[in-house]
C-alpha cells in the first residue's frame, strides 16, 4: 500500500512538473510573439471589460451553481466548479453530449433532488459513449449530442 | 425645348392615369395573393387573403383559403384565433385540421360529431385522421372499410399504417427496470439499445469484479473494494433506472412517429 502511495505522489509530481514546464514554456513563446488582436479576440476583450462571445464561450455561465437551496446543492456546486475549473481544462472535450455529464448531473441533483440527481447521473455518465447517435438531437452548434434533463 | 416639354407632360399624364386605378383593391389584391400562392409564399399571403376576407366578409373559400396560408405557414395558433370567427363548410375543414395539429383531438372531433351524416370525403379523412392520432385503431379501421372511404387514393395507405402500429408492441418500463436488476444492461437491450446495455453490462461488470478482487485481498479495510464497490451501486442503480426510461422513450419515440407521419400528410393536403 505504501509503495502505491509513494508510486502515485511521485507520478503526480512528474505531470504537475511537466505541466509546469509546458505553460511556462508556451508564456516565453507568447512574450515573443506580437499579440494580434484579430487572431485573440478573447484575450483583448479582457482589457476592454465585456466579454465577447468567443470568450462567453471559453468561459461558460456557472452562474446557476450559486441559487443553492440546501447543503447538499452546495457541495455538488463546490464540486462541480472544482471540476469545471481544475479536472475538466486539463482534457479535449470527450463528452458527447449537450450540455455535458457535469452540467446534467449538477441540473440533475437541483431539480431532481439528490437520489434521484445522482442516479440519473450515473445513467448519464453510461449513456456517454456516442454509440447511440440515431436516439437524440445532434446541435449544430457544438457538434455534439442535445440530451437535456 | 418644346420636345423636353412635350415628354414632360406626356409623362405627367401617365402617371396620372397610372395613379388611377386602386392597387389594393379586391381584384388586384386577389391576383396578388394567387401569384404569392403559386410560388409558395404562404406567409407573405396571409395579410393579403386576410384584407380580402374583410372586404368579402361572406366568402367561404377566401377564408379557406386564408386559414390554409396559416397551415401552410406553420402558423397553427394564429390560424385557430382567426378561423374561431368562420362558419363556412370549406373553412370549418381547415379549421378542424389546424385543430388536430395543435392537438386539440377533442375539440376537432365535437366540430366533425355535429357534423355527422353530411361529411364531405375531406372531412372523413379529417375524422380518420383524429383517430389515428388517438391511436383508435379499431375505429379508424371502420371508417377505411366505409364504401365511401375505399376509392380514396390513399385507402390502402391508411390500412397498412393501421395494421403496422395496431400490431405495435409497446416496452413496459417496469420490464426492463426488472430485466436490468436481474441481469445489468438486459432492460436497454430490451428497449433495443442493445448498444447501451454492453456498455452498462461491461461497466457494473468491471467496477463488481474490481471491488470483488479489492475486498478479496483485504477484506473491509480494503480501499479500492469500497470505491469501486460504491461505483458498481451506483452504476446498478443508474442502469436501472436508465432502463425504465429507455423503455419509455422507445414509446415515446414510436408515438411521435405515428404523430409526424400524420401531422405530415395533414399539413401536405
Amino acid at each position: 500500500m505504501k509503495k502505491t502511495i509513494i508510486l502515485f505522489i511521485i507520478i503526480s509530481c512528474l505531470a504537475n512538473a511537466f505541466a509546469f514546464a509546458q505553460s511556462k514554456a508556451e508564456i516565453e513563446l507568447m512574450k515573443k510573439v506580437p499579440l494580434n488582436p484579430e487572431l485573440m479576440p478573447h484575450v483583448f476583450s479582457k482589457v476592454g471589460g465585456t466579454p465577447n462571445t468567443a470568450e462567453k464561450e471559453h468561459y461558460p455561465d456557472y452562474t446557476f451553481t450559486k441559487q443553492n437551496k440546501n447543503p447538499f446543492q452546495f457541495a455538488f456546486s463546490g464540486l462541480y466548479i472544482g471540476y469545471k475549473n481544475f479536472v475538466s481544462p486539463q482534457d479535449v472535450i470527450s463528452c458527447a453530449f449537450k450540455p455535458s455529464c457535469s452540467e446534467y448531473g449538477m441540473q440533475a441533483v437541483k431539480q431532481l433532488g439528490i437520489f434521484i440527481g445522482i442516479i440519473n447521473t450515473f445513467d448519464r455518465l453510461q449513456r456517454c459513449n456516442g454509440l447511440s447517435k440515431e436516439k437524440y438531437w445532434f446541435d449544430p452548434d457544438s457538434h455534439l449530442l442535445y440530451d437535456p434533463l | 425645348m418644346k420636345i423636353s416639354i412635350f415628354i414632360i407632360c406626356l409623362l405627367i399624364t401617365k402617371i396620372s392615369f397610372a395613379q388611377k386605378g386602386d392597387l389594393f383593391n379586391a381584384e388586384n389584391t386577389l391576383k396578388y395573393s394567387a401569384y404569392l400562392l403559386q410560388n409558395q409564399k404562404y406567409k407573405e399571403a396571409i395579410p393579403e387573403l386576410d384584407r380580402l376576407c374583410t372586404m368579402q366578409p361572406t366568402s367561404d373559400s377566401l377564408q379557406a383559403l386564408l386559414l390554409k396560408c396559416y397551415r401552410k405557414a406553420g402558423d397553427y395558433k394564429n390560424g385557430i384565433i382567426k378561423g374561431t370567427k368562420y362558419i363556412g363548410l370549406s373553412s370549418m375543414t381547415e379549421y378542424i385540421s389546424l385543430l388536430l395539429l395543435t392537438e386539440n383531438y377533442g375539440n376537432a372531433e365535437e366540430i366533425l360529431l355535429q357534423n355527422s351524416g353530411r361529411h364531405s370525403p375531406k372531412e372523413k379523412v379529417l375524422f380518420l385522421q383524429s383517430h389515428l392520432l388517438r391511436h383508435n385503431w379499431d375505429v379508424a379501421k371502420t371508417i377505411i372499410t366505409d364504401d365511401e372511404f375505399t376509392y380514396h387514393p390513399n385507402a390502402e395507405y391508411y390500412l397498412n399504417f393501421i395494421n403496422q402500429n395496431k400490431n405495435f408492441h409497446y416496452k413496459k418500463p417496469m420490464i426492463a427496470a426488472g430485466l436490468s436488476a436481474i441481469i445489468p444492461g438486459l432492460g436497454k437491450a430490451y428497449s433495443h439499445d442493445w448498444k447501451d446495455g454492453i456498455i452498462s453490462f461491461i461497466t457494473i461488470g468491471s467496477c463488481s469484479y474490481l471491488a470483488y478482487k479489492g475486498f478479496e485481498k483485504k477484506g473491509t479495510a480494503s480501499a479500492l473494494g469500497w470505491i469501486y464497490g460504491g461505483l458498481a451501486i451506483g452504476f446498478y442503480s443508474g442502469n436501472i433506472y436508465g432502463s425504465y426510461k429507455s423503455a419509455k422513450g422507445y414509446n415515446n419515440r414510436h408515438n411521435q412517429k405515428i404523430k409526424h407521419e400524420i401531422e405530415a400528410l395533414i399539413i401536405a393536403d
